[in-house]
Parts: C-alpha cells; structure tokens; sequence
C-alpha cells in the first residue's frame, strides 16, 4: 500500500518534471477534394493556454480537468479567433467540436476539434495563424495539412503567420491514383468486361485448322493472339471512353449495357459456331468500341473533378488496364497448360462458352427490356 | 519539487522518478481523450512556469509601458530563463520589450537585451550585429563585453574574444575578468597560465554572484578537464555545484568527466530524474545507461529521440552537437552523426564541437570531414592531450591507416 502510493507520488512528481521546450501547437488541418468543410484538431499545452486566459482558477499551481471543462468555451473562443481559414480570400466558417486532452513530450494539452465551413471547395486554402505570438514570440504553430490522405507541413511563426496551399495541387497525385484504383474496381465487379475478355482469351491457346480448333504449338504464338487482342480492346475501348467523357458523343445508357451484353454473347457464340477464327483482335476491337461508352458512363457516375479531367480519365483508364492485365495473368498461364487436355476443347471452350453465352443473353434481354437484371 | 527529488535521489527512488519520468514521456503519444472525474490533474505547473505567472500578474497592473519598465521585465524573464532553462521565458523577454524588439535605432540596453535573446536562439551573428553598435555608444557596460566574448568564443573566433574580455577586465568584478581572461587564454594555447590565473582568483574574497562564482568554477574544471587534468577537475566541478546544484551546462559538463574516465554508474548517479527535463543532461544519462546496459536504456534514447524530432519540426537547429553526439554513441549511425557535427561546426566552434567532428569523422572514416575542425586546432593552438588525440587519428585516416 505504501509502496504503490510512493509510486503514485513519484509519478506526479515526476510528470511535473517535463522537458523543457519551446511553445509549440499542433494543428492537424483534413481536407478532402469535394468537400467544403475542413477538419480540424488543434493541440495547445495547458501552460500556454494559463498564459493566455487563466485556466488555474483556484491559483493552485495544478491544472484539473474540471478547470479547463469549466472554461470550454473561452478556449475555442480564444483558439479560433486566433486561426482563419479561408477558401479563395472568403473566410470558412468555423464550428465547435469536442474538447479532449493529451499528453506531448513537455506536458498537457487541450485538444480543440473543429470544423471550418468553407463557401465553396477550396482550391486555395489559406491559413493565417495569430494564436500566442502576441504572448511569445518563440511560439510556433506545427501545421499538418492532410488532403485525401496526403500530407503537407508548415511552420508557423509571427515572420511566416499565413500559409496558402494549392489543394487541387496537392491532391492532383491522389486523384490520378483514385481514378486508378476505380476502374481497376470496375473491371473486377463488372462481369460483363471480364466475360467478354475471358470469350475471346479462350480460343487465343488454339488454331483454327481445317474446321478443327488444335492446341497452339507453341507460347509465342499464344502469346501473340494475347497480346493482339488485350491491345486491340484496349485501344478500341480507350476511344470510346475519351469521346464519351469529353462528350464528343453520347449513347443512351440502355443501349450502351445491351451492346455489352451483346458483345460478351456474340463473342461466346464464336468460340462455339466460329466465324472470326483468325482475327480475334478484330471482334475485340470492334466490340472493345461498345464496352468503352460502357466505361465511361461509370466515370461519369464517379462525378468527374473539374480541373482534373484529363487527369481522370487518364487515372481510370490506366485503372482499366490493370485490371484487365490482371485477369489476363489469371488465365492465360492456365489456360496455355491446359490447351491440350482432351477437355479443353469441348469442356472449357466449348461448355465455358456456352455458359458465357446464356448468361449473356440473359443479361441482353433484360437490359434491353430494362428489367434490370444485372 | 527539487528538493522532494533531492531526498529520493538515491537508490529505488531514483530509478522509480527516471522511470515515471520516461513513463510521462511515453504516454506523450497518448490518445486524446476526455477525463472522466473533473478532479483529474492533468498538469502541475513547476516552480518556473508559476515564478513567470506570478511576475506576470504583477507587472499585469502597471498601465503604462516605459521603457526601464520593459527592460526590467525583459531581464527578470531572462534570469527566470537561465534559472530554470525554459526557451519560454526568453519568447516571453521579446514581448516583453513590445515596440523595442524591432526599434530602429534602438537605446544600447535593448541591443544588448535582443542580443541575449539572439544568443539564447543561437542566432550568434545576430546577435553580434546588436552588441556591436551597442558596444560602440556604451564601452563601460561590462555584461555586454561579456556577452560578446562568450558568443565570439563559441564562434570560435578566439582574438575577439580575447579582445573582449582585455575590455571587460578594468570595468567588471575581478573574479568575471579573470574567468573571461582563463577561458579565452586555454583557447589560445595557453591553458596552464588561464587555469593558474583562475584557481588564484577564486582564492580571492568577490563581491561576485553565485552564479558567477559558479561559472568560474565550471571553466576551471574545464581547463583542467582539457588538460587531462581529472582529479582536479572534479574538485572544482563539485564546487560549481555546491553554488549551483541545478545548472544544467556545469551538471553536463560534470557527467562528461565522468564518462571519459569511463565512470558511468556515477553519471546516473550524478543525474538524476530532473536531469531528463534538458536534453544536454538526458543526453549524458542516455550514454551512461547505454553503456552500463540498463534497464532504461532503450526508454532514454527514445525520450530522447522524441525530443530532437520535435525539435526538427519547428525548425530548431540549435542542438546539432548533442544530436550529433546522440546518433554516434547511441544510435551508432555515424554518417548521420557526421552530418549534423559537420552543420553545428559551421556555427559553433568550441573544443566540444570540434571534439565531436573529430569522432564522427574517425567513425566515418572520413578525412576530409575532419579537416575544419584540424585547422581549428591548428589556428588556435589549444592544449588539449585527448583533442590532439584524435586529430592524430583523424589525419591517420587520412594517410590510409584505419584508426
């Protein structure tokens, strides 16, 4: 009993015996692009803040939480009329959040959260920063700025009190990785993509030799096919997508979805009765066409960033591709090893296409009619 | 609070306060939260921070500020400053001085104020850019010689400060005179003569301040440290302390001794919990429980490291030789330490500074690093059997020999 209090005892003494360092504060700004409001978390030491408005109500030389809860209000008072946000010259409007407490190195701090409203999305946040230099000169004001997840630092000081960051700037990488990452996302949950790709993959492990499929002798030549067909979707998709996302032309939503639909079955129906045997990559171009306003229409969904089409499209596009690539290397090794077992023909090709081609067909009339199955 | 730590500095005690010291600098990355209980103590405010709110809310009243009120306040915060080591005090002392700070032209006791608050940010040029004009309008004002003598002597430039302190003799205390005299004469090659004078006139009777006679004592024991002079130098180390018991720089200076006889148990015991408040003292405690292999030897260096990264944040580079000395013994990265002993020689040249070039260089195995701090030596022509060492060893790199 004794010994746990002297324990306590020494640590109450001892965390009096924090380390000697210059008034800072730390000041976490978050944005995100397409949000007007900011979030705010503002540490200030507990000594600064007895400098500032007397939070030692009872002159004890101890600070309690109930001191400091008690004068709530002076703080963020005193905190954010000393701290203008502003978005293109026009003040965000600040707001209150929770009062908390933490510890640094050199003892207690406040910890003031808060929102600024901003009149519109900044693409300019300045940050002008008053807070204790009238007090102490030495005092710094450590600004973290984190958009989508990126982070910028400033130091503030009475030569250097306001900052200005570029935002569009600044998230100008985020956004590009952003579009990447959708339509990575597209291609996998979008079956129809991936079925279509898979339809015209299947056959690219055969040759077409007097109306027989025979097994490809070997990888270059497989690879060949691949290569010829991944690019030809590629570029025949890239351009659909870049006309519809700059609106050079616009296709009605249904008949973009049935197209697809359509391309994945016709696709499937040529592994099973072949008419395009020797130029895959000229289906996969052709219907690549159909799948790119497909593509776009997602984009659009996403709601482009004014400012940062190209980047965008760009970002999507690249996303699209890594996506594809992906399944290309799922199945082009499988399917390579497999081109000569006694099923591959009519269970993969064959019974795969087939499948491919009732779901497909599924989806055809139901897009087309809008019954909205898939 | 310093006494309470006094009386429990030995033993369990003394290990239980460093721990619960290191505990609270642990719990430094410690989630926001909301206390639960309103009687909850979040902070107890130390003797120095309550000294500058009392002082504060009693020159709070005085309506009009005059300029001798603005210098007097300026000066007390400064001296609560030096008293405690707190960088507050000293952002405190320019705002104090209001309009003065950046008054154009400026009365000569305001330059010499901005330049003690220049000097304390290690804005050494600055600060002599202040003294100069000050010094021009006003050569009777001793503290400012003095001043200035310190600031060209850590800048390394030794003829001014010998200059300074020939100016500083026939106006200052004799015991302030001969301590300038000393140091500047064990720069300049002439240690036996600077330490001889110095160990006389602190047999003198002085009219001089504690805090004088205790920096006196602590260039003595330096002098006599450099000279591998160690039993002597500790006598007068122990009688700094005795007129100082919590001045950081001589407590430091103490616990190098120490760890150069590679005494290291007697640094911890030397330092203790209030000792981890400054990074010049957690620095020392950090090597000797390094090498002694405490406990707390991780818990240190990472209090430590903590400090300096908050350092770095704010953009303050005024602790480069610590930081350098930290990386090299404890962090064992000597290209980093290397880095940072080669930046704080470029504004700071004691025999410290050039010690720890000379160290990082050899670690490195770098010779062309160690070249400003061998020209240094050359130029003043210190004595100082372990600096000429290393010199030895740094040109033996340079000759292909691995040291």
């Amino acid at each position: 009993m004794t010994r746990a209090c002297l324990g306590l005892l020494l640590l109450l003494i001892a965390c009096t015996g924090w380390a000697h360092k210059p008034s800072d504060s730390y000041l976490v700004l978050s944005a995100h692009s397409g949000d007007t409001q900011i979030h705010g978390q503002w540490d200030i030491a507990l000594r600064d803040l007895d400098l500032a408005v007397g939070l030692d109500a009872d002159r004890d030389g101890t600070i309690t939480w109930g001191e400091v809860r008690s004068r709530e209000q002076d703080l963020f008072a005193y905190a954010l009329q000393r701290l203008v946000l502003s978005s293109a010259d026009t003040r965000c409007r600040p707001g209150r959040g929770e009062l908390l407490v933490d510890d640094h190195s050199d003892g207690a701090y406040a910890v003031l959260r808060f929102t600024a409203q901003c009149p519109a999305i900044p693409a300019r946040l300045g940050v002008d920063y008053r807070m204790l230099f009238d007090l102490d000169p030495g005092h710094r004001g450590l600004l973290r700025l984190d958009v989508d997840g990126a982070s910028r630092s400033a130091v503030l000081s009475p030569e250097q009190p306001t900052q200005q960051f570029d935002l569009a700037q600044a998230s100008r990488w985020n956004t590009f990785a952003q579009f990447v990452g959708d339509g990575m996302h597209h291609i996998w949950i979008g079956y129809d993509h991936i079925l279509f790709l898979v339809s015209l993959l299947l056959p690219a492990v055969l040759i077409r030799r007097q109306r027989a499929w025979m097994p490809v002798a070997s990888l270059r030549s497989a690879l060949v096919n691949v290569l010829a067909v991944v690019t030809a979707f590629t570029v025949s998709h890239s351009i659909t997508l870049t006309l519809a996302a700059l609106d050079v032309i616009g296709l009605p939503s249904r008949l973009v979805e049935s197209g697809i639909a359509l391309s994945v079955l016709l696709a499937a129906l040529n592994n099973i009765w072949p008419i395009v045997t020797r130029r895959g990559w000229l289906l996969a171009f052709c219907f690549g066409l159909v799948h790119g306003f497909g593509f776009a229409s997602v984009l659009n969904d996403l709601g482009l960033p004014r400012g940062a089409l190209a980047l965008a499209l760009a970002g999507f596009n690249v996303g699209v591709e890594l996506g594809q690539l992906t399944v290309v290397f799922a199945l082009v090794p499988l399917i390579y090893l497999l081109r000569q077992a006694r099923f591959y023909r009519p269970g993969v090709l064959v019974g795969g296409s087939s499948a491919i081609a009732l779901i497909a067909g599924i989806w055809f009339v139901g897009r087309l009619l809008g019954f909205g199955l898939g | 609070m310093r006494t309470t730590i006094r009386i429990i500095n030995s033993g369990v005690g003394r290990v239980a306060a460093i721990a619960a010291t290191l505990l609270c600098a642990a719990s430094a990355a410690a989630a926001p939260h909301r206390p639960g209980d309103d009687g909850i103590v979040l902070e107890r405010l130390s003797p120095a921070v309550v000294a500058l709110r009392q002082f504060r809310g009693e020159r709070a009243t005085a309506s009009s500020v005059t300029l001798p009120d603005a210098l007097a306040k300026a000066r007390r915060y400064i001296e609560l400053g030096q008293t405690f080591s707190d960088p507050r005090a000293y952002g405190y002392a320019q705002a104090a001085l209001g309009p003065w700070w950046t008054a154009n032209p400026a009365p000569p006791q305001v330059l010499v104020m901005r330049a003690r608050i220049l000097q304390f940010r290690h804005e050494f040029d600055a600060a002599l850019a202040q003294l100069e004009p000050a010094l021009r309008s006003d050569q009777f004002d001793a503290d400012a010689w003095l001043l200035f003598a310190n600031i060209q002597q850590v800048r390394g430039n030794v003829h001014a400060a010998r200059a300074a302190c020939l100016k500083l003799i026939p106006i200052a205390d004799p015991l302030v005179g001969a301590t300038c005299a000393a140091s500047t004469a064990a720069l300049g090659g002439r240690s036996r003569q600077g330490e001889q004078l110095l160990a006389a006139a602190l047999t003198e009777p002085t009219s001089a301040s504690p805090s004088a006679r205790a920096w006196a004592w602590t260039t003595l024991a330096e002098t006599r440290a450099r000279l591998g002079d160690g039993a002597a130098a500790e006598t007068a180390f122990k009688q700094a302390l005795i007129l100082a018991p919590d001045d950081v720089y001589s407590r430091a200076a103490y616990a190098d001794l120490l760890l150069d006889q590679s005494r290291t148990r007697d640094v911890r015991a030397l330092l203790g919990a209030d000792d981890a408040q400054a990074d010049a003292t957690l620095l020392r405690m950090a090597i000797a429980a390094q090498r002694n292999a405490d406990t707390d030897a991780a818990a240190l260096g990472e209090a430590l490291s903590q400090r300096f990264a908050e350092a770095r944040a704010r953009g303050d580079r005024t602790h480069q030789r610590e930081q350098a000395r930290f990386a090299l013994a404890v962090q064992r990265d000597p290209a980093r330490a290397l880095d940072l002993a080669r930046s704080n020689f470029a504004t700071q040249r004691e025999p410290a500074d050039a010690r720890i070039l000379l160290e990082c260089a050899i670690a490195a195995g770098d010779a062309q690093a160690a070249q400003p701090a061998l020209d240094w030596l050359r130029d003043t022509g210190i004595e100082a059997p372990q600096l000429l060492l290393l010199a030895k060893q740094a040109r033996a790199i340079e000759n292909g020999v691995k040291p």
